[in-house]
């Protein structure tokens, strides 16, 4: 890994070299020209979507992401960015559930490293590893973990992604599959210091395990269109996938068929509107036992920013048949709210509200949690501290006292 | 090897047998296809648990002389092996039945075994052909019936998988045979057994299961099916026998003659499933083409609404009789298939509270689907450490008191447990239940063993009592506490040793782990269960195959407890067990360097076991087993006299002379070790059993017995000689073997490891500084004492055990002193002293956990003293649980199949020693030796004349009866070990 970094550096700084002097040796020397201000680096622009990511090609920025002003235009760029998200929790402890609340401390939440490699104008590859991945880290595709959770180094993002013209780019490896806009969003942009509810499920040292409805990255194939213009401030944006269906860092299909993902994107003034659905047909077991099951999925929501407020609103929706058992379909749902508004001197605060149902056939399973949050974003250096303290709410034959206490410090780089 | 996208089983080649079974040509190996089919330094990454299976005809096995691949199946066809020989007796002992039956070398034998492309079953198709040159009867005389001889397999499933047969018996074979033979005797031709549709296993990640092709009138049961009953049908099969992990069943009978070069052949299929019974019945579904409907369903914890991984979920038919088992996968779930009908289903766990059958039904094509929500245990938490802080390996046993049901002879599987539906065995105290005594009403729930002082495990809600212990030298501690469901309980325990056993170490030389075929128990787990008990070294003995404890020893960091040594049971059928350590480990050999052992003289296997030393001839330990077993004992199969040690009495009128060279009392071998006196909970093998003091009430099988007399058979020969006896008698011819106890246990529930045990001086204390060679010269030095309990140490003027003290000239007095030590929970009663193996004196004991004994005696010859400690009153339970099933021998489950036949056993009737009991404290030291003129010899004092009791008592028997002509089969089971 340092080697990789160390040629990176090396890598880059050579990007950066200045070209040598065009002018031949024999010609007189011109009058020294004034001195010329340094060149200026251009800021990506931050993009609500990760995966949007910093486009080193086709970005928000039209001019394009040369390293500096005046650069001239290279065959290969490469970019390296990332967060660490260092976090403190602590639950209620409640003697009728001895799993909870017994492993308060802290934790690492990410350690992530991003490479991304800009080939031309119109390839790019992008690299992200996380060392802090923890596999109960409530997405579906995720093994449940018991205890204090079992972190491995893992890759997220490995992709190529190939863009002709902007409507229409396409993106082959693992990468998120596009369904639930808050596990779209970037890690770093969060609100909050978890995801919602209905998205990440409840950690089994947190309550009892309940597993989200977002998926996780998936391998596959993608095609979208971002931000295609329908006037001038009206843009609408669009994802079409087919992956394997059985999660991140699994190097095969789990059986012969392809999930389908799609996602719609529209953006008016301040608000944007989405809604996506995925179709996932599932095996597991162990040979010879193996057993299948079909996932079927829709998503809505809606987010406003305006003036340092900001709104989300999502509805999420699975249902599972059991083609193997015959067992009857289960309905998942799940809803959650938030609103964060910054105040003065990087002040957030933020509060957020959801429901999860994880299974409609089980009486008293349903889940209210509300969460409370305070944000402090350093000014002078890209650090952002995570104050929350979530209300859980379980229905009465499963109640228990799990209030959860979360801190965290994001650096991003 | 036969393999295809799905399974894969491995037919052995002609030659030596790695399992039981004698020839080669039989099924050796069989696993699904699990990906990586490549070992690695760890070992392999299959699962294999399948031990061996041959066809037999009658009591006959396939002697094969030539296997080969028929087909490649590159055709697109199914893949066949075919093997090809001669008729072999797999055991040596049933020749002559043979012989009667099938004929000498007249019959041909072919055993083809086909896998189709998308099979999960191997098809065995097993062929006899008439070679004799004329017609050849398939059916022999017994009484004057004829009887069509039968033929079928003889399975040895492995003891890791439990076996299952619809009906009655399900998971309980080995109780609900016999009850059922009892029950229904039955008439010739048909045999006594349990008749099935198909024998399957339930174990961990694979299954297995037998069924036949129907056959019509050539199945046996149905040929026989007014004796059966209306369930019997054309491929049933027929069970007389189940012994230890060893399953014989029958189905095909052959027509009653073939004509020269005819043939006739039955087949079966062997189907390999995911790991539980249910897998097995779909096959059989599938192969029989039976319509169905689907039965499926996740079964949840009640409180954390999670699938609930590895429980069984027994299906029960209409009539409440156990038809199939499923185990759930880790998310809870589980899937089969069923014929249409009405059942019921309950999950069972021995960890979670059970709740009753609930019914359902099963339409042909559709699927019934349940979640039902199961109430979970409650956990365990046990912390233990020594009086030094560190954690150590320790057992934890929970104790349960159960409600009265009954006076003792209520058998607890009545009411406490139901082992027909998979439920593990709970051990009870054998103390007779008194309702308002709730102390004698005891039963262990679960026992635990750790390696590293920490337990945390599910158990059954309930007020129990939680027992804490680490051997013999280790105080108990004892806590009262209420598990509740969902709930953790937390107790913390700190062990005080409590003997000190200065210079010795503790070990056990007689164990088994998943590499003997009739042991279920893993390696870690052997190797655990061996520290917990406080051992401080193990000798790995399995069957005929070398085994190495050191890498779990490694890996569980017991270095500073346990010393492996490897070793080797040499396990024959014929002529007995001898153990051999330390060995060399042979990584390129399949079973790790061991050897053939039929029809090969006892001294070939010891020199062949001193070859394989570690440390060369010299220093090898060869150890005879349990050598007054009735079938697999060394001194029983030679027929070495109890009452001289020597040749066998003289049988009037027999012309019975064995055909296996190997077992003629001329060829028994004393160049041998150690001699295990004390093997396990074997009472009845420790001391020469007499006829109890108070008679019960007649009939008696014996004419006139007298009480404190020998038991002797009708023909004169001791009934059940002692290992002790023997081994006092030998001393008294000079011949010095090291008496040792170990526990032979083949799994850590109901035979303890180390219990008994043997402690053997090493001048050490620290397992950590003892090498496996010390022990071995410890061993040769004689200085050893044998513990079921109290720690027993022998001096004689001042010498310990296994010295020889010089004398001044006879008579001689000589001043013997015994130490005997115990924790405080054992409970000891007499000392007895024994000079020349004669009983001299007995001390009563106080209940002093150290106390000191001082006698002197008068000795005119060389002679040698034995001390030996006892205990009735108080029992090791739960500790050591007691012996509670009667003992299945061979030949009883042979006998199922004599009795029809007219061929009797000579038995004792009630005055036949009750096995079942609980185990009690005991130890035995080896000798002093006294060598009173001081010569420097030892005159050995021989035998002595048994000391006279009362009148009538141990008089020479009787001339035995004179017995048949040879050519009646019957005469000739009775010679080989018919009055057992």
């Amino acid at each position: 890994m340092r080697l990789l970094f160390v040629a990176l550096l090396i890598c880059t700084s050579a990007a950066f070299a200045e070209e040598p002097s065009s002018q031949p040796a024999s010609q007189p020397a011109s009058p020294p020209a004034e001195p010329s201000a340094p060149p200026k680096a251009i800021e990506p622009a931050p993009l609500p979507h990760e995966d949007r990511m910093f486009n080193p090609v086709i970005g928000v920025d039209e001019e394009g992401p040369l390293p500096y002003e005046g650069a001239k235009e290279t065959s290969f760029r490469l970019f390296v960015h990332g967060y660490i998200r260092a976090r403190a929790s602590a639950a209620e402890t409640d003697a009728a559930a001895p799993f909870v609340g017994t492993n308060n401390g802290f934790n690492l939440a990410h350690a992530r490293l991003e490479l991304t490699a800009g080939y031309g104008n119109k390839l790019w590859l992008r690299f992200s590893l996380d060392g802090a991945f923890d596999r109960g880290n409530g997405f579906t595709g995720a093994v449940a973990q018991t205890g204090a959770g079992n972190v491995v180094a893992a890759f997220r993002d490995a992709y190529i992604a190939y863009q002709p013209f902007q409507p229409l780019r396409f993106t082959i490896g693992q990468f998120r599959a596009p369904f639930d806009e808050e596990a779209l969003t970037s890690t770093a942009k969060l609100l909050f210091v978890s995801r919602a509810l209905p998205s990440q499920g409840v950690r089994a040292t947190e309550g009892f395990f309940v597993p989200g409805l977002s998926p996780d990255r998936e391998l596959g194939l993608r095609i979208s269109g971002e931000e295609l213009h329908l006037s001038e401030r009206v843009y609408v944006s669009y994802f079409a996938a087919i992956t394997n269906g059985n999660g991140p860092n699994v190097n095969a299909n789990d059986n012969n068929h392809i999930s389908i993902w799609g996602r719609l994107e529209l953006q008016v003034p301040f608000v944007r509107f989405a809604a996506a659905g995925m179709f996932n047909p599932i095996t597991y077991g162990t040979y010879p036992n193996l057993f299948d099951e079909q996932k079927w999925g829709v998503t809505g929501d809606v987010r406003f920013e305006w003036n340092g407020l900001e709104f989300l609103g999502q509805f999420m929706f699975v249902q599972t048949k059991y083609t193997s058992t015959g067992a009857p379909t289960v309905n998942a749902m799940g809803a959650h709210g938030q609103v964060g508004y910054k105040l003065f001197f990087g002040l957030q605060p933020a509060y957020r509200i959801a429901w999860l149902e994880p299974n409609d056939r089980i009486s008293g399973d349903q889940l209210l949690y509300h969460t409370f949050g305070l944000n402090y974003e350093l000014p002078w250096v890209p650090i952002k501290v995570f104050v929350n303290y979530s209300l859980t709410g379980e229905q009465s034959a499963r109640s228990i006292k799990n209030n959860l206490f979360e801190c965290l410090v994001q650096a991003v780089f | 090897m036969l393999r295809n996208g799905r399974v894969r089983v491995i037919i052995q080649d002609k030659g030596f047998s790695r399992g039981f079974g004698v020839y080669g040509g039989g099924i050796i190996d069989a696993d699904l296809r699990r990906g990586a089919d490549v070992g690695n330094a760890k070992g392999g990454v299959g699962n294999d648990r399948f031990a061996e299976m041959f066809p037999v005809f009658f009591l006959q096995a396939v002697n094969a002389n030539r296997v080969e691949v028929a087909s490649d199946g590159s055709d697109g066809k199914p893949a066949r092996i075919v093997v090809r020989g001669g008729g072999g007796s797999f055991l040596s002992n049933v020749d002559l039945i043979n012989t009667a039956a099938l004929g000498n070398n007249e019959l041909a034998y072919q055993v083809e075994y086909s896998l189709g492309p998308d099979d999960r079953f191997v098809k065995m198709t097993s062929t006899l052909r008439n070679i004799s040159g004329a017609v050849r009867p398939l059916r022999t005389s017994f009484g004057g019936i004829n009887i069509s001889v039968p033929f079928g397999m003889v399975a040895l499933f492995g003891s890791s998988n439990k076996v299952f047969v619809p009906g009655n018996a399900g998971f309980d074979l080995r109780f609900v045979l016999p009850e059922t033979v009892k029950a229904n005797p039955v008439t010739l031709p048909a045999l006594p057994g349990l008749v099935t549709d198909f024998i399957a296993t339930k174990g961990e990640g694979v299954s297995y299961g037998v069924f036949a092709e129907p056959a019509g009138e050539n199945n046996f049961a149905y040929r026989n099916r007014d004796v059966y009953g209306p369930e019997t049908n054309e491929a049933s099969l027929e069970i007389p026998f189940f012994f230890s992990s060893f399953i014989g069943y029958y189905y095909g009978v052959g027509p009653d003659f073939l004509q020269q070069n005819e043939s006739f052949s039955f087949t079966q299929y062997f189907a390999i499933g995911k790991g539980d019974v249910a897998d097995i019945r779909d096959i059989y579904h599938q192969v029989r083409g039976i319509e169905t409907g689907k039965f499926s369903g996740r079964i949840r914890n009640a409180q954390t609404l999670r699938g609930v991984a590895n429980v069984s979920v027994i299906v029960y038919d209409s009539a409440g009789r156990p038809f199939n088992q499923h185990t759930t996968d880790e998310n809870g779930d589980f899937k089969g298939t069923l014929p249409p009908g009405d059942y019921s289903y309950q999950v069972v766990s021995d960890r979670m509270p059970m709740l009753p059958p609930e019914p359902f039904s099963i339409e042909a094509g559709k699927t019934t689907a349940i979640e039902p929500k199961v109430i979970p245990g409650a956990i365990l938490n046990v912390q233990i450490r020594d009086e030094k802080g560190r954690r150590v390996p320790a057992k934890v046993i929970v104790v349960g008191t159960h409600d009265y049901a009954g006076g003792e002879a209520v058998d607890p599987r009545t009411f406490l447990f139901n082992l027909s539906r998979g439920e593990r065995r709970r051990p009870v105290d054998q103390i007779p239940d008194l309702e308002d005594e709730p102390e004698t009403r005891r039963f262990v729930e679960a026992q635990f063993w750790t390696h590293n002082g920490s337990i945390g495990e599910e158990v059954r809600p309930g007020d129990y009592t939680i027992f804490v212990s680490r051997g013999m030298e280790y105080e108990l501690v004892t806590e009262d506490v209420t598990l509740e469901v969902g709930k953790v309980t937390t107790v913390d325990v700190v062990l005080r040793k409590s003997v000190r056993t200065d210079g010795y170490v503790s070990g056990d030389m007689h164990l088994h782990s998943m590499n003997s075929i009739d042991s279920g128990e893993s390696l870690r787990s052997r190797v655990t269960s061996v520290a917990a008990e406080g051992l401080d070294f193990a000798v790995a003995t399995d069957h005929n195959y070398i085994t190495d404890y050191a890498p779990y020893v490694t890996d569980l960091e017991l270095e500073q407890w346990l010393v492996p040594v490897v070793g080797l049971e040499m396990t024959t059928l014929e002529l007995g067990h001898f153990n051999g350590y330390p060995l060399k480990l042979d990584l390129a050999s399949g079973n790790r360097g061991s050897f053939a052992w039929f029809n090969r003289k006892a001294q070939d296997i010891f020199d062949d076991l001193r070859s394989l030393g570690k440390y060369g001839p010299a220093d090898t330990i060869v150890q005879v087993n349990h050598p007054r077993d009735n079938l697999l004992g060394y001194f029983t199969q030679l027929r070495v006299d109890a009452d001289t040690m020597d040749r066998p009495k003289p049988q009037p009128g027999s012309t019975f002379s064995s055909q296996i060279d190997a077992v003629r009392f001329e060829n028994l071998s004393l160049d041998f070790d150690n001699l295990e006196i004390l093997n396990g909970k074997r009472w009845e093998l420790l001391r020469t059993v007499r006829i109890p003091d108070v008679l019960p009430p007649p009939p008696y099988a014996i004419a006139d017995p007298q009480p404190g007399a020998i038991l002797r058979y009708g023909s004169g020969e001791i009934a059940y000689p002692g290992a002790v006896d023997d081994w006092f008698k030998l001393l008294n011819r000079g011949l010095r073997f090291t008496g040792i106890g170990d526990s032979d246990s083949h799994g850590s529930t109901y035979e303890e490891p180390g219990w008994p045990r043997s402690f053997v001086y090493v001048g050490k204390d620290d397992p950590f500084e003892v090498r496996d060679l010390e022990i071995v010269r410890g061993f040769k030095s004689h200085n050893v004492t044998v513990s079921q309990g109290p720690f027993v140490e022998l001096f004689v003027n001042g010498e310990p055990m296994g010295s020889q003290v010089a004398g001044g000239g006879a008579p001689r007095a000589i001043d013997v002193r015994v130490r005997v030590q115990k924790p405080s929970w054992i409970k000891i009663e007499y000392l007895s002293i024994y000079i020349n193996g004669e009983p001299v004196r007995r001390h009563a004991l106080n209940d002093v956990d150290d106390d000191t004994i001082e006698d002197s005696f008068i000795v005119d010859r060389d002679a040698y003293v034995v001390a030996e400690v006892t205990g009735q009153q108080t029992s090791l339970f739960p500790i050591v649980t007691g012996w509670e099933e009667p003992p299945l021998t061979l030949q009883d489950a042979v006998s199922g199949i004599a009795g029809p036949l007219g061929i009797t056993f000579d038995t004792l009737g009630n005055l036949q020693p009750v096995m079942p009991r609980p185990v009690y404290p005991y130890a035995i030291t080896n000798p002093v030796w006294v060598d009173v003129d001081g010569d420097g010899a030892w005159a050995a004092p021989g035998n002595p004349i048994p000391v006279a009791r009362g009148a009538a008592r141990d008089e020479p028997p009787p001339p035995p009866a004179p017995l048949p002509a040879p050519d009646d089969v019957r005469a000739l089971f009775k010679l080989f070990g018919g009055h057992h």
